[in-house]
């Protein structure tokens, strides 16, 4: 599917579009480097995160605690990487749980439309009223602390987004003719909606969910770091962020490298978003200049001849 | 018609559309019938109900939006008052459609060959090897090969003519008794054009299949069409056997169509024949004949009353009050 959705406008052999430009590769690389540090924490940290060791509390930088120790002379390092995992798995949690129901209340409201359309979308304006936080905070207050609360929380404040994505999609391809032509071949509307409507939105969705998944650790972190999120001892980027705050002055490093990974996860991820809409917009193609086309192809058949 | 063996019998067919400015009489009395293994033309210029007709014997009009009337009887069973549940069941299976388009109409993020094996999937409820065996023969069939690499292929790595062939392949691939053909061969060049009609042929021939082909062509239902219907304002004002029809036209409009065919030949350097005038827009249920404005023949009674049908020899009929008048 992939190879239709870019294929319409690059060939295989003669690609004028380049994926791997400067900034979507950097952007990537930086996301890369956080998820495979965070996913394989324990081989990279150097000790037990929740470990309290209070002689080397709010220690500096030293040869073994290599950024120092918090308050409780937990090694700040090692909650750095262990924090990637509760942030990732967090931000994956909310992205997820608005695909599950976001996509198929889109699907529902674009294509059957009716009543249906309006009970849902209505209810999305009554969620999209309130800022994202405020009623995660009411999620919070409601039922209690926790990461799994937070995340369910985001979760349903970020489905009216998608189903708002997914609707209007929905409607424009709803009125191409492959879709009457699914129709009057027998096919029923559930699979219309999944094997034909979906398969052809899913480019700009995933481009909404990347960008969605940088929010939500943007999102997950502020709840913890007003102390609404994780529970300690959990090590998290927003709560270390929200701690190391007080000690500002004695240990800078306990809230300034939270906060900076917090934001280069982020840029990365929105950076790397907006590469991938315009790799797969077919309407904003970056084609090259004649020349610079024509002397591309020349060197890639330039091999190929004295190979042969 | 004379067939009793029909298996398509549309009467006295109407639609009614709903839009902004009023209801639209699309189709007022159509009457139609498709014999077995017969291709069957449907002509008439734009708008006259060409496609309205096809729509309605797959009931693809918003029910909500639309009111039908008459009967369209498929193997006996009238699809016009049939629950909206029953008629999906023979959508695909029992009749199938193309459309003029085939690069609109094929969805463009699915392979070729799944789009063929999908029907085999949903209709012949077959496991994914069946689907896959099926779709590679029906690539065969129109004329696809090697099927094994077409298969894999993605619309728009084919020409239009493949993508037609492709919507046929997908359209027969469960056999079905009627196939209709709406305008199949507009989007198409004039080569291309004459291979698709031969495929449709060979295929109706082939498996005994009806086809309900509607165009503006006479070029083409001279070609293939066995039996045709002329079209004009949401009626048929003129059906019967091809042969008959364009040597003997009986409607006035029938022979204006006929004479507006552009020839070859070199002798005729007189202009080409057209219609005056233009169809009146459809707001108002005529309680006239349609073509009375247009029509060069036309007398006082034309434009009081609606012909109904003058029968000729060999089921050629006209709705024409100058017909044996």
């Amino acid at each position: 599917m992939l190879k239709a959705i870019i294929g319409q406008k690059t060939s295989k052999k003669n690609s004028y579009g380049k994926l791997l430009t400067p900034s979507f590769a950097i952007s990537l690389v930086i996301f890369i480097a956080i998820v495979v540090l965070s996913a394989f924490a324990p081989v990279f940290a150097t000790h037990d995160p929740n470990k309290n060791e209070l002689q080397s509390s709010l220690a500096g930088p030293s040869k073994s605690h290599w950024l120092g120790c918090d308050v409780n002379g937990r090694d700040l390092y090692s909650r750095v990487l262990y924090g990637g995992r509760t942030a990732l798995m967090g931000a994956l949690g909310v992205v997820g749980l608005s695909i599950v129901l976001g996509i198929p209340l889109g699907l529902v409201c674009g294509y059957v439309g009716g009543l249906a359309d309006t009970l849902i979308m209505r209810l999305c304006d009554v969620i999209l009223a309130f800022p994202t936080l405020l009623l995660a905070f009411l999620f919070v207050a409601t039922f209690g602390r926790g990461i799994t609360i937070s995340v369910v929380a985001l979760g349903i404040v970020y489905v009216p987004m998608l189903t708002r994505l997914t609707r209007s999609l929905a409607i424009v391809e709803k009125n191409k003719t492959y879709v009457s032509a699914a129709i009057s071949l027998g096919y029923s509307p559930l699979r219309i909606m999944y094997r034909h409507i979906l398969p052809n939105c899913i480019s700009t969705i995933l481009v909404q969910l990347t960008l969605d998944l940088g929010y939500a650790i943007l999102d997950l972190s502020s709840l913890s770091f007003l102390g609404l999120g994780v529970i300690e001892p959990t090590a998290d980027w927003g709560a270390m962020l929200g701690q190391g705050r007080l000690y500002l002055l004695v240990n800078p490093y306990l809230s300034t490298v939270p906060g900076a990974v917090i934001v280069l996860s982020v840029v990365s991820l929105n950076i790397f978003s907006d590469c991938l809409r315009q790799y797969l917009d077919h309407t904003q193609v970056q084609l090259p200049s004649f020349e610079e086309y024509a002397s591309r192809l020349e060197k890639q058949q330039k091999p190929q001849e004295s190979g042969a | 018609m004379i067939d009793m063996e029909n298996l398509l019998e549309i009467n006295g067919l109407t639609v009614e559309l709903m839009t902004e400015r009023g209801i639209v009489y699309a189709l007022s009395g159509v009457d139609l019938n498709v014999a077995h293994g017969q291709i069957h033309g449907v002509v008439g210029e734009s708008g006259c109900g060409k496609s309205m007709t096809a729509k309605s014997i797959m009931r693809l009009h918003n029910p909500k939006r639309s009111r039908m009337g008459g009967t369209i009887l498929f193997e006996g069973e009238d699809i016009a008052a049939m629950e909206i549940k029953e008629v999906e069941r023979l959508r695909g299976k029992d009749i199938s459609m193309i459309f003029q388009d085939p690069a609109m109409s094929l969805n463009p993020l699915m392979s070729v060959g799944n789009q063929i094996a999908e029907m085999a999937r949903v209709h012949l409820k077959s496991s994914k090897a069946e689907a896959r065996q099926i779709a590679l023969g029906m690539l065969e069939k129109v004329g696809l090969s090697p099927a094994i690499n077409r298969y894999r292929q993605y619309p728009f790595e084919l020409s239009g003519g493949m993508q037609q062939r492709v919507m046929i392949a997908i359209a027969i691939a469960c056999s079905p008794k009627l196939l209709i053909a709406d305008e199949p061969t507009t989007a198409l060049d004039a080569t291309i054009q004459a291979q698709i009609l031969e495929l449709i042929q060979s295929l109706s021939d082939e498996m005994g299949m009806s086809v309900l082909f509607i165009t503006h062509n006479f070029g083409i239902v001279a070609e293939i069409c066995s039996a045709v219907s002329v079209m004009y304002q949401g009626r048929v004002v003129e059906t019967g056997y091809t042969r008959s029809v364009l040597d003997n036209p009986a409607h006035p409009y029938t022979a204006a169509l006929i004479a507006s065919i552009p020839t070859m030949a070199l002798e005729s350097q007189k202009r080409l024949g057209s219609i005056p005038g233009r169809p009146d827009t459809l707001y108002e249920n005529l309680s006239y004949c349609p073509f009375c404005a247009r029509c060069p023949q036309a007398f006082g009674q034309c434009r009081n009353e609606r012909p109904g049908y003058q029968y000729l020899e060999d089921g050629h009929r006209a709705a024409c009050f100058g017909i044996g008048g």
